[in-house]
């Protein structure tokens, strides 16, 4: 029923082709890098299509890399403070979806307006007195700081409220009969069913954490404890300088886990990004 | 009583974490206070400082150009991209998995690789616009080009996250508005500009005000990945400008004043788009 002027169509087709292009070019020239020599990647200069697939994929880029860094510490760290930071804030805040869905309570629409409200404030505003919070409770230096302040959001508990709000109350109702208690309700009925918000929310947060940058960068000076972004930021701030092919090998061990993350798991992710918008 | 049981936990941290940090922020902005000594009490002298500094003045400068070309071009983009791929095949699915893969990416990860496809020396852009037969650029080491340079690596990251949300308030259409359309003998572009736009104006007054804020506060690493602020502060965007007043120079009521600052102006934006858009819709 959509089909329409050939015009049109060929036009809106090649459109979508370049831009196919200008996403799929950058990416497979910067993971070629990776397989370069250094020496390679400044002789072939500016690459012309006969040297897009490097000469001889060299791995040599990975094991340098793995003696110039911890890897195996850095990635462990930071899938333990990611796994750490998804844990906590799937619970806090389905606790607290779970009493805004459905208890009666007195301050609760002006506790949830409060709790909507802190979705407007970009954690790259409140930085500077973050920072003193954190020094106050003496969690600088710790990895506390990179978990507590995430344990709940906003975003988390509107989104698990909008779920809970959506299961039919019968359900409570024929648990209550049954002999649940409110805790039985929450644990027994509402969590099992809410699978596919919490691997969605779960997997919102997991990617933004393994992206994080900007709060372990200001709040962990410790080398032992660095995250992987900043290792990697580090390896050409601070340590290798020139040597870009050890970067680029690097950024292919961050983005790995993500895109194989992202690709199996993409059905998920979409949905939650839909509703965030259908709901605004 | 039970209701707080179950609030408590995610309100305590967002009450230390987030609403304490809010206030805080706003009191800093009234002291003079060092990262390190005390905090005394200024009341406005650091807004007074911060609209005579030529650094602060051009830093909102770049953050104004930085928002408003991202929030046009990158919406632009995306509704078009969004509009152009909705159909269900297989191809079109596959093509979104494509498009969506700079925004799954690190931003460290995109930010090097950006800074490196800009490189004069071996990067794909050089080499690309030399086979044309263009003359070597700069991009990130020239002044005058190293903030388009940025807008135009945030952009590439971020333009699939809002194709998605368009996408979704595409699927609200209901299908026999289009029908009815094609019945009438509309064109494809009748079609996107009197089903599709009027249909799609809250999804696009949701998209531009997200994306004001996320435009400008979301810049803190590429800025320091991509250009550390320069070349002569040509990139210093407020955020970078914020972090490295409090964590470099160590003035944090002067950057807690600018914070407030990017915060009212943001909301300011925000409110008259807002407004706007509300008198659009009606």
């Amino acid at each position: 029923m959509r089909k329409d002027s050939p015009a049109w169509d060929l036009g809106g087709r090649l459109v979508l082709a370049m831009l196919l292009l200008s996403i799929a070019l950058p990416v497979l020239w910067g993971l070629s890098l990776a397989f370069r020599s250094n020496e390679e990647i400044v002789r072939v200069g500016g690459l012309s299509p006969g040297t897009f697939v490097p000469a001889a994929f060299i791995l040599d880029n990975f094991a340098r890399l793995f003696q110039a860094v911890d890897l195996v510490r850095v990635i462990a760290l930071t899938l333990f403070i990611c796994a750490c930071v998804t844990g906590l804030s799937l619970l806090l805040n389905s606790f607290a979806a779970y009493a805004f869905a459905r208890m009666e309570f007195p301050g609760k629409r002006l506790l949830f307006g409060i709790v909507i409200a802190t979705m407007i404030l970009p954690i790259e505003i409140l930085i500077v007195p973050l920072y003193r919070v954190v020094k106050d409770l003496g969690l600088m230096n710790r990895l506390g700081s990179l978990i507590l302040p995430f344990g709940a959001t906003g975003f988390g508990i509107f989104f698990m409220r909008q779920f809970f709000a959506g299961v039919p109350r019968e359900l409570d109702e024929a648990a209550v009969i049954d002999g649940c208690g409110r805790a039985g309700i929450f644990f027994r009925i509402l969590l099992p069913l809410a699978r596919t918000p919490l691997v969605t929310l779960g997997l919102i947060v997991f990617l933004q954490q393994w992206d994080s940058f900007l709060v372990p960068v200001t709040f962990i000076s410790k080398k032992e404890d660095m995250l992987l972004q900043v290792a990697i930021n580090n390896l050409y701030a601070h340590i290798y300088f020139s040597d870009t092919a050890l970067l680029f090998a690097a950024m292919v061990v961050g983005a790995l886990p993500v895109i194989v993350l992202f690709i199996s798991l993409q059905r998920y992710y979409i949905a939650g990004i839909s509703s965030s918008g259908i709901k605004g | 009583m039970g209701a707080y049981l179950y609030l408590a936990p995610a309100l305590l941290v967002i009450g230390i974490f987030v609403l304490f940090p809010a206030v805080d922020l706003f009191f800093l902005s009234l002291c003079k206070a060092s990262i390190i000594g005390r905090t005394r009490f200024i009341g406005f002298g650091n807004f007074v400082d911060l609209i005579a500094s030529r650094d602060f003045l051009s830093s909102l400068k770049a953050t104004a150009i930085f928002m408003v070309s991202v929030v046009l071009a990158q919406t632009f983009i995306a509704l078009v991209v969004a509009i152009l791929s909705e159909s269900e095949s297989r191809a079109m699915g596959l093509a979104r998995t494509v498009f969506f893969i700079p925004v799954v990416l690190p931003f460290v990860v995109t930010s090097y690789l950006w800074k490196f496809l800009y490189n004069p020396e071996f990067g794909l852009i050089g080499s690309i616009l030399s086979w044309l037969g263009a003359p070597r650029q700069g991009f990130l080491a020239d002044p005058s080009q190293a903030l388009p340079s940025l807008i135009v690596s945030c952009i590439w990251k971020s333009w699939a996250f809002f194709m998605m949300i368009f996408l979704a308030g595409l699927k609200e259409i209901p299908r026999e508005l289009y029908e009815c359309a094609y019945l009438e003998g509309a064109s494809s572009r009748q079609r996107v500009r009197y089903v599709t736009l009027p249909l799609l104006k809250r999804t696009i007054l949701f998209v531009v005000v997200v994306t004001t804020m996320d435009s400008v506060a979301k810049v803190f690493t590429p800025v320091l990945v991509m250009t550390d602020g320069g070349p002569r502060s040509a990139t210093d965007l407020l955020v970078y400008y914020i972090w490295r007043t409090a964590f470099r120079l160590g003035d944090i009521g002067y950057a807690s004043a600018v914070s407030v600052f990017m915060f009212a102006f943001v909301l300011a934006v925000s409110l008259v788009q807002l407004r706007v858009g509300r008198e659009w819709d009606a």
